[in-house]
């Protein structure tokens, strides 16, 4: 229940709304239908919608050493392009796991690059 | 290794590495009893597999030593994620877990090095046999044949049984269902089918492929090795989906047995296929439903229960000349509680099917087994695809039988009733002696139409009751080591002609006065 009214409020914002005039809004449907308690779990959810929300537009670049980032910020360009991100606003972090070569993940895409996840295709080949 | 070549092989790595795609990716954002509701996928289709990301984030050599890919299997889309089913140990995945889009439909391996061996619900092999070379990969789900891809079944499908073959016969691309209590018997004659295929040319005989679903390992163990010992296995398939496996492999297994069979029809062969049983299948799948939250009706089975067990039956047919031929004749084994028939999974499978054979428990327990009730079994299209040998000595039995259950209770005042009553029922009692049958014993339908022509013309009624199965067995080897060319007469033509019948009236004859012993009733 508390997400669907999360869920309007999002997009009421969305659509131009001002934050004032959406909480007001909602805060009035809650107080006609006798509803007025809800309002918190409302907006927890709203915050877990917002999160959500936000992890997905957010794009990570994952490298094995800091010193690789520049050689896969210009390997990757054509894929944040098509990804509609650019890469002055990407997240990079650092996973010595991947061995080498990069690995780009968000807004739904991922695109792996790195020697590990190479090596262990050529292991699952080799054993399946 | 010196460093210049490290930096080869790095480099050779790296130019491999540039070629990989993108990716649809998810997040899981719930894991719980094999089912798994994921935040993304919005390109996800229905029935997708999806692959779990288990080695993110762990060391090379740690990412090696995991099971093989985690699969998942798209059974919901929703506005903003889809919901799938783990098809593995539920506890590999964990929130947060990056699940990567496909793009494929489950497909599982088929083909001629799938026989003798025993896989699971996504063909994967269990034997310990190694993996297969070349298999062909075969969708999973598939829409059944189409009207005009089919022809009428005529060709019969000989069980070795006789109450089967003789009263409810069975022909190639037709659904049998087998209906009983548990322990009355229903895996055993499915397995004698499979067993009794041995019999048949090698050119003809069908493959049949064992679906176990939900049950114990040992059983299938068991049946298993009872193929082996027959020589039945180098013809068989296993797919085993036991008790202890998830309920998303339950449900697939008989999808998975299906699409194994549909890779032999497509060549032009003849399939059979034993469902054991669907009544778990729809427990399964009414687990997963329940946990995928879709609403449930009646006894808690989600709205498309029956199109589950339609979607899959249907599947069996038997193609045209011009589709090649082929044929996948399925068995599929209901479980009923205490007799009910009239429950909700077994009248949508007996609707679905082209017959059923009940099995009871009180005839079980009487010592008839096959315990088949043949009053109440039938089978709706399997008397086109009967030979003429057996469809002309069968003919009277179900009547004979019908009228002898009616006097049966009449026997208790035997010394008060009329000679023609009296006679009536000693021969109907013979007769389900000559139809009973031990188990792992088929009969060829030579054998079984000289004991029923026999049967008919009362050759037991001099015989005590309790001998007519040893008279009856001693009969047919004194057949079978004098009278072969009689029995092989009948078996190519399918005809019981006139010679044949004055020929097994001599054997009688001849049988009678050589073991008079048996005939201690004779006046």
């Amino acid at each position: 229940m508390e997400k669907t009214y999360a869920q309007v409020l999002w997009s009421l914002v969305s659509n131009g709304s001002t934050p004032h005039a959406a909480v007001s809004a909602i805060k009035a449907k809650l107080q006609a239908d006798g509803r007025s308690a809800l309002l918190p779990r409302v907006a927890r959810a709203f915050a877990r919608l917002s999160e959500r929300e936000a992890g997905r537009n957010t794009v990570v670049l994952t490298v094995a050493r800091e010193k690789d980032e520049r050689h896969a910020k210009s390997a990757a360009k054509e894929i944040l392009a098509q990804l509609g991100a650019d890469a002055d606003g990407l997240k990079t972090q650092v996973d010595d796991s991947i061995i080498g070569g990069w690995r780009l993940e968000g807004r739904g895409m991922l695109v792996d690059n790195s020697y590990k996840s190479t090596l262990l295709n050529i292991y699952n080949q080799v054993t399946k | 290794m010196d460093s210049s070549t490290v930096q080869k092989i790095l480099k050779e790595i790296e130019n491999v590495a540039t070629e990989s795609h993108g990716q649809h990716v998810g997040k899981v954002t719930a894991v719980g009893d094999g089912v798994v509701a994921i935040d993304g996928l919005s390109k996800a289709v229905m029935s997708e597999v999806l692959v779990f990301e288990e080695g993110k984030g762990k060391k090379l050599a740690d990412a090696m030593e995991s099971q093989g890919e985690l699969l998942g299997l798209v059974l919901n889309l929703e506005e903003d994620g889809v919901r799938a089913a783990i098809l593995g140990g539920t506890e590999r995945v964990y929130e947060g877990m990056t699940v990567k889009s496909t793009g494929k439909i489950l497909e599982v391996p088929s083909g001629d090095e799938l026989l003798g061996r025993v896989v699971n619900a996504l063909g994967e092999p269990i034997d310990g046999k190694g993996p297969f070379k070349n298999p062909t990969m075969m969708p999973v789900e598939r829409e059944a044949k189409g009207v005009i891809q089919r022809k009428s079944v005529t060709v019969p499908l000989q069980t070795g049984i006789k109450a089967i073959d003789a009263l409810i016969p069975i022909g190639r691309g037709q659904r049998e269902l087998i209906i009983g209590d548990r322990g009355t018997g229903k895996t055993t004659v499915a397995i004698d089918a499979i067993l009794n295929q041995k019999n048949e040319p090698a050119a003809t005989r069908p493959i049949c492929i064992y679906v176990a679903i939900g049950q114990k390992e040992s059983k299938t163990a068991r049946i298993t090795q009872q193929l082996r010992d027959a020589g039945a296995l180098e013809y068989s398939i296993i797919v085993n989906a036991p008790a202890s496996a998830p309920a998303a492999l339950q449900y697939l297994a008989p999808f998975t047995g299906v699409a194994i069979g549909e890779y032999f029809m497509d060549a032009g062969k003849d399939v059979l296929i034993v469902y054991d049983d669907l009544s778990k299948q729809a427990v399964a799948y009414r687990e997963i439903s329940l946990l995928l939250r879709r609403p449930p009706g009646r006894e808690a089975y989600p709205g498309d229960i029956f199109y589950l067990h339609s979607r899959l039956l249907e599947r069996a047919a038997r193609l045209s000349d011009d589709a090649g031929g082929g044929s996948i004749t399925a068995l599929p084994i209901i479980e009923t509680q205490e007799g009910d028939v009239s429950g909700y999974i077994p009248t949508n499978v007996i609707s679905i099917t082209d017959g059923q054979m009940f099995l009871i428990t009180d005839l079980f327990n009487k010592g008839i087994r096959p315990a088949i009730d043949v009053g109440i079994s039938v089978s709706r299209v399997g008397s086109a695809a009967q030979s003429k040998a057996m469809k002309g000595v069968a003919g009277g039995i179900k009547l004979e039988l019908a009228q002898f259950r009616e006097l049966e209770a009449f026997m208790q005042f035997a010394s008060d009733l009329d000679k023609e009553t009296a006679d009536r029922i000693e021969s109907g009692r013979r007769m389900v002696e000559v139809l009973k049958q031990k188990n792992g014993q088929p009969i060829s339908v030579e054998k079984q139409v000289a004991a029923i022509y026999a049967g008919n013309l009362k050759f037991f009624l001099d015989v005590p009751v309790n001998m007519v199965t040893t008279v009856e067995k001693a009969f047919i080897e004194f057949l079978d080591s004098n009278f072969s060319s009689t029995l092989e007469n009948i078996k190519k033509s399918g005809q019981l002609s006139d010679d044949s019948k004055k020929e097994l009236g001599e054997a009688m004859t001849n049988f009678r006065s050589a073991h008079s012993e048996y005939f201690s009733l004779a006046k």
